[in-house]
């Protein structure tokens, strides 16, 4: 065979400019149990001068390109190694081609492959001529690729290219494929990183294949390959990569068997190269990994935020509410070196933290009031429990491990405990609102969905794991490592979990408690006989009597319908060949966590116990990460990962050496949410401003900046609430969080503050509340539409907030109108006083001159008047409590400090004090200001 | 974000350039003309607007557009059939308007599903998807609000009062506009968001406006290059005008309508609901549901349908129908009226006067207007209507049919936010008849 390498290790194709960060070799390691790909090895990607990875050095053996270049070649190609990749690569397996779940012309591949078993017999399918053993130039799966048959997909490959002479080979060679799946150890990319240094440059990948038998084999041409952002780095379907005019970062993405690897590709921004970004004085780890990735990109950061941003965007974000004019006024005059750090303990500490967090939490685990109903007589009670339970974790910061495992590991009834005893217990945590005492939550299993358990398995994924299995339910994961094997395995962890209705368990004791419950009520228990026995359960548990509760039950794991009708037809024929009878019961015995052990499910009582000790592992690859993840991009309004619930390997993480710095941290410190918060706001990089420089206003993804995004639904309306509320309320916002919408525990949200309050129902849909239906991080939105700023500019609810009865503006008015009282008042009795000071001298004179019946006459008109003047006194009073200080320049400071948290610049406040003043009624002209403050894009925007 | 990957690994951007071969559009150029030759596309006759009258609870099929005079009285019913303006199409004698003019709409009988439940039935007819519970379906009228474009001072999607189904994995951009209440006859109509309020005049607005033009200049450097920013300029607008235009408070104002005009409807809510509707067309609206609950008749079927909504259905209905005519409107509005399932064809006797339960097995829809061809009965049930007598029309078909007449190609794929892409109908095909 002729060694004619045509390929370099690193082979620029134009300008060849000498990258010296190449060499590094970004690297996919396989795991041990079923041949899954865990996490790239991100050591490559970090700079190279630090961070070299030695190239490895076994030879491999020669692309298949080189080697079938020429037909006659006796090796014979792999099925799933060459043959399989080979059919991915030329799109045969594509959704609108013969991936299709119909197939294309009777022929169906499974979907982006590894389903090497099916795909083979569908290649051998009997009957057809896809295969011909006998004739193998006859084979459909040359003639019609190669257009000499009519093929609907057209030209793939040209007749005697290396495609035809492998598949040729193959077919020659008996169209076999061997028993058991080859295992993948790693898929080893170079280069591991691509720095475009100029715009004309190009890189070519190479992908060498380490088998776990030793074998390794350069499988470029087997590969596939694409760009996550094809603006920044286009790549082509043999792997060339080019840059386009875009700066910024993203990466390219290989697969190959079930190896998917992302590697990055950065074109730096425009401008002098930074040496170091001085302005910058960031110290923590957060800080110069942040920085480290900025240099790369030379990005300059922006500056650090001033002192009402940064309060601002920090209250938001830690307690969902804006910080008061009082505290505002403190915190810039405040000279403590260590103000922010102290504000940021203070916040944590609040109840709002712990009720916005709360609702964070309650996103992530869908805490869905409707999926919920058909366990207590109260609907609304399930999400309320769940909401509390958590509440006092959050509250008293437990590590958020332990918190997880009360949730995943949750149980409705104590072991041994009867049904009567549960229902009286749970009557009793009802009654008391107790329930965040045990020490468990089940009801995240309880929800009505919960059907099945591969919807579990993709919830749990999804909550938990932060990833997105459900494409691995019907064919490989297209950006992951999960096939449908995989997917179906670790679902088996789910099989045992079954939610009873409260008209008690199976047992027949549960039975006989239910009964004896409804007889202590003289409920008929006997449907069919009273058709009324909800509503009489429903009262009785009104008054507080015990009612029957639904419960959770974990059982032995159970085959589904489908399983064990395929569990008999093998017994049967099994039977039927007379074969020894095998004793196979009907049950599950083992279940894989995802990309890890095998587990034995007869070992354990609960079969969820080994799910949240994997989880707990330090090394688990998800755990951690998903959590700091989100977190994090609840401060940055984008994740390190980002969608943040789609940690696949080809959404690889902007920063890998940060989260995975963060992640690690996090573990160490036991899982300490107020830690974790902490150690982010307290960074230089979250403190950043806004406002960006000409090197980083196009970054969006590598916090050179903060990025504007809009306010929460939830704290949207508390904010108005607070921008429009009397200064007492507005005073103990913060700490006073009955019935905000932060704390709306379910997704029930006719929730109001106080009787006369509006109600956030409307508000919270319109501005995208979690609706806590789909597993999936975008059931919350942030997004904007035309009828949020309807909303906004004219809804009753606005109108009705800003000038309620106590409001600040009704406050306002009344004050108002009482200056004006007092002035009247002060007047009147003035004149009044002026009056009965001259008729005393009259009446003086009267006296002297004796003239009775004028001096009579003249006592009774003083007595009137000083009647007059006594109640004049008392208006005066009443007015002079109600009064104000209603100075127009502090009341529209007062105004921008409620709702944007700043002061207004001399031009606005002139503005402001304009459109007041040109209102015959001061009072309009505020509720003018405070309508335009809260309709401005600052005020909506977290920034 | 931004920036989406199909599940398959293919982006928007490759999508179009792969173009015919292994296309992940769906319809493909060829395809979409072979079915143009086929008569199945035609561009002419397309809605521009539509209407669609939910009805949830479930209207009973038996007692309204799918009689069953033959049938044993266990099923039968107390109404009778009687002959409408279209040759061979028979209701409900309790239907007398609409049979006045049923040459204007097509029944369809012998519609078949599976889902019990009003949610997920609901969810599966008014969204034309089969549940599915990783994924939230849109409602009709946020997947048109997508598709066709409305002018700046009108929304584009209505609702009177609500939509039982809200935009789903399209996102809150493409909510309803909800109503939240219906029109009263004869009392001036307030819609939330639109109409001036709490002491608020227009000058009023004005003046805001022009302050918070003024004070809103916080971000001026950097909005033009930020999307969200824009986007909250560019709404911020939108609302003004929408809600100073007259314009918009004209499209809500039914006391606008000529007297010979509301004279074609009723006087309650329903009638006064269509009425609305036919004037939200007239004024650009591009989609428009109204709601009429009150069918889960499981108890008093008969007396309920008789007395109360029968009459408020006949009046409505055949008002918006005649309405549309009148205003020139019914060859571009495509009207869709359905439940969210049938109801059992034994009558229960759990009342004295009969009820019927839950049964999605069989059901009626109602189509007309558009390129839709009325006066005609498309498909059958059964001599009990138990279930469609051959292959029952099932919702994705209605669905598909419906989005056809507004030009709206039901295949189109909309990548959702975790990349994946779905089709706006994933199983359904154009009802043969129907339309053209």
């Amino acid at each position: 065979m002729q060694q004619n390498r045509k390929r370099h290790l690193l082979k620029m194709i134009l300008p060849a400019t000498i990258i010296s960060c190449c060499c590094a070799v970004a690297i996919i390691t396989i795991d041990r149990a079923n041949g899954a790909a865990a996490e790239s090895v991100s050591a490559a990607t970090s700079t190279s001068n630090e961070n070299y990875s030695k190239p490895i050095h076994s030879k491999p053996i020669e692309s298949v390109d080189i080697r079938f270049k020429e037909s006659g070649n006796d090796e014979l190609p792999d099925f799933q190694k060459h043959v399989a990749p080979l059919l991915g690569r030329l799109g045969c397996n594509g959704r609108a081609c013969h991936g299709s779940f119909q197939g294309q012309g009777g022929f169906q591949l499974s979907l982006f492959g590894y389903d090497f078993q099916s795909d083979h017999k569908a290649l051998r399918e009997e009957g057809t001529e896809r295969v011909n053993l006998k004739n193998p130039a006859e084979s459909l799966i040359l003639t019609k690729p190669t257009d000499e048959d009519e093929h609907e997909g057209g030209l793939r490959y040209d007749k005697d290219s290396w495609q035809y002479n492998l598949l040729q080979s193959w077919i020659a060679g008996g169209g076999t494929n061997p028993d058991s799946i080859h295992k993948l150890d790693r898929l080893v990319i170079e280069p591991s990183e691509l720095i475009f240094n100029s715009p004309s440059e190009k890189f070519e990948l190479k992908a060498i294949a380490h088998w776990k038998d030793g074998t390794v084999e350069d499988v470029t041409p087997l590969c596939r390959f694409h760009s996550n952002n094809d603006s920044i780095a286009k790549i082509t379907e043999s792997g060339i990569v080019s840059t386009n005019s875009l700066s910024g970062d993203t990466h390219v993405v290989v697969s190959y068997d079930k190896a998917v690897v992302p590697v990055p590709a950065i074109h730096p921004y425009a401008g002098q190269p930074l040496k170091s970004n001085s302005a910058f004085l960031g110290t923590s780890k957060i800080d110069l990994l942040t920085a480290k990735k900025w240099e790369k990109l030379n990005l300059q950061p922006s500056q650090l935020s001033d002192d009402t941003t940064f309060l601002r965007r920090v209250c938001i974000d830690i307690t969902g509410t804006l910080p008061t004019a009082d505290e505002i006024r403190q915190f810039v005059a405040s000279e403590d070196s260590q103000k922010r750090k102290k504000k940021i303990d203070e916040l944590l500490n609040s109840p709002a933290y712990a009720s916005w967090w709360t609702t964070f939490f309650c996103d992530m685990t869908e805490n869905n009031s409707r999926q919920l109903s058909n366990i207590a007589f109260d609907s609304n009670l399930p999400s309320q429990q769940w909401y509390d339970w958590i509440h006092k974790r959050v509250k008293d910061n437990t590590p958020y491990d332990e918190m997880i495992e009360g949730i995943v590991l949750g149980i409705s009834r104590d072991s041994g405990e009867s049904y009567i005893d549960f229902c009286e217990r749970m009557q009793e945590t009802s009654a008391n609102e107790s329930f965040s005492e045990t020490e468990t939550m089940p009801y995240y299993w309880m929800r009505r969905e919960f059907r099945d358990r591969e919807t579990m398995a993709i919830s749990f994924a999804h909550a938990f794991l932060g990833l997105r299995i459900q494409c691995a339910q019907c064919h490989k994961h297209p950006f992951d490592r999960w096939s449908q094997k995989d997917f179906k395995d670790f679902s088996k962890f789910f099989s045992g979990i079954n939610v009873r209705q409260y008209s008690g368990g199976t047992s027949p004791e549960d039975k006989q408690d239910y009964i004896s419950i409804l007889k202590n009520l003289n409920i008929e228990p006997d449907r069919k006989k009273n058709p009324n026995l909800q509503r009489q359960l429903r009262e009785a548990y009104r008054k507080g009597e015990t009612t029957p509760f639904g419960f959770l039950s974990i059982d032995s794991p159970k085959l589904t319908r489908e399983e064990l009708r395929e569990l008999q037809k093998q017994l049967k024929a099994e039977k039927n060949s007379k074969k020894k009878k095998k004793n196979k019961k009907p049950t599950i015995a083992e279940a894989t966590l995802l990309g890890s052990d095998t587990i034995d499910l007869t070992e354990h009582e609960d079969v969820r116990t080994p799910v949240m000790e994997w989880m707990k592992q330090s090394d688990n690859p998800f755990f951690a990460k998903a959590l700091v993840n989100r977190v994090w991009a609840r401060y940055f309004g984008v994740g390190i990962v980002d969608p943040v619930d789609d940690l696949n390997l080809a959404n690889p993480p902007s920063n890998a050496a940060l989260l995975d710095h963060l992640s690690q941290e996090f573990i160490n410190h036991d899982f300490d949410l107020k830690w974790l918060h902490r150690e982010i706001t307290n960074s230089q990089t979250y403190q950043l401003s806004w406002v960006p420089n000409s090197t980083n206003e196009n970054d969006r993804r590598n916090f050179s900046r903060a990025i504007p995004r809009r306010l929460p639904a939830e704290v949207i309306f508390d904010s108005i609430a607070f921008a429009a509320s009397n200064p007492e309320a507005n005073r103990s916002f913060r700490n006073s969080v009955q019935g905000r919408a932060i704390s709306i525990p379910g997704t029930v949200t006719n929730v109001k503050r106080t009787k006369n309050s509006t109600d956030a129902s409307f508000a919270l849909k319109v501005f995208g509340r979690s609706e806590r239906a789909s597993s999936c991080d975008c059931d919350r939105s942030e997004e904007t539409s035309l009828i949020q700023t309807v909303y906004m500019q004219n809804d009753r609810d606005i109108h009705l907030m800003l000038t309620q009865k106590d409001s600040w503006l009704n406050q306002m008015a009344q004050q108002n109108t009482a200056n004006n009282q007092a002035v009247t008042a002060q007047q009147s009795l003035d004149s009044l006083n002026d009056r009965i000071a001259k008729m005393e001298l009259k009446k003086a004179s009267f006296k002297q001159s004796e003239n009775k019946k004028q001096l009579q006459n003249l006592s009774k008109q003083i007595k009137t008047l000083a009647k007059t003047k006594r109640s004049w006194e008392a208006k005066l009073a009443t007015a002079q409590k109600l009064k104000g200080d209603l100075n127009v320049q502090q009341v529209v400071e007062e105004a921008y400090l409620r709702t944007l948290s700043r002061f207004p610049t001399e031009e606005e406040l002139a503005r402001c004090k304009q459109h007041i003043l040109e209102d015959e009624d001061l009072v309009k002209g505020v509720t003018g200001v405070l309508w335009a403050l809260v309709n401005t894009k600052e005020f909506i925007v977290n920034h | 974000m931004g920036f989406h990957r199909q599940c398959d690994g293919v982006t928007r951007r490759d999508a179009i350039k792969v173009g015919v071969l292994g296309s992940t559009t769906g319809l493909t150029m060829s395809n979409f003309l072979k079915m143009a030759d086929a008569g199945q596309v035609n561009s002419k006759a397309t809605s521009k607007a539509a209407i669609f009258i939910e009805l949830p609870g479930g209207p009973s099929h038996m007692d309204t557009f799918d009689l069953k005079p033959n049938a044993p009285s266990e099923f039968r019913g107390k109404f009778n059939p009687i002959k409408t303006n279209a040759p061979g199409v028979e209701i409900c004698e309790h239907l007398p308007k609409l049979a006045k003019c049923a040459d204007k709409f097509a029944v369809l009988r012998g519609v078949s599903h599976s889902l019990g439940a009003h949610p997920l039935g609901q969810q599966f007819v008014f969204t034309g998807n089969r549940p599915n519970p990783s994924l939230d379906y849109p409602g009709y009228g946020s997947v048109v609000a997508k598709e066709m474009q409305s002018d700046d001072d009108l929304p584009a999607y209505v609702a009177i009062p609500k939509a039982k189904q809200g935009p789903g994995h399209l996102g809150v951009k493409y909510a309803s506009l909800q109503t939240n209440a219906t029109p009263r006859f004869g009392s001036p109509f307030s819609v939330r968001g639109i109409t001036l309020g709490n002491g608020v005049t227009m000058d009023e607005m004005q003046r805001r406006s022009s302050l918070l033009k003024d004070l809103d200049r916080t971000f001026d450097t950097i909005k033009d290059r930020d999307d969200l920013l824009s986007g909250l300029d560019k709404f911020s607008q939108k609302a003004f005008s929408m809600i100073t235009s007259n314009r918009a408070r004209d499209a809500f104002n039914l006391s606008k309508e000529a007297p010979n005009y509301a004279k074609l409807f009723g006087e309650d809510d329903f009638s006064q609901s269509c009425m609305l509707a036919s004037r939200l067309v007239e004024s650009g609206v591009k989609f428009v549901t109204v709601s009429l609950g009150g069918w889960d008749t499981h108890s008093d079927n008969f007396s309920k349908l008789q007395n109360n909504l029968l009459p408020k259905l006949d009046a409505g209905l055949s008002g918006l129908f005649n309405g549309l005519a009148a205003k020139g409107l019914l060859d571009s509005t495509t009207v869709f009226v359905s439940g969210e399932f049938g109801r059992t064809p034994k009558i229960n006797s759990r009342s004295a006067d009969g009820g019927r339960d839950h049964y999605p097995r069989c059901m009626f829809m109602l189509m007309g207007g558009g390129p839709v061809n009325g006066g005609q009965v498309i498909g059958e049930s059964d001599a009990t209507a138990a279930g469609p007598k051959h292959e029952g029309i099932n919702p994705e078909d209605a669905a598909a049919t419906f989005f056809r007449t507004l030009g709206i190609n039901h295949r189109k794929e909309y990548d959702t936010s975790i990349g994946r892409p779905i089709s706006i109908v994933r199983d359904g095909n154009v009802i043969p008849g129907l339309i053209g």
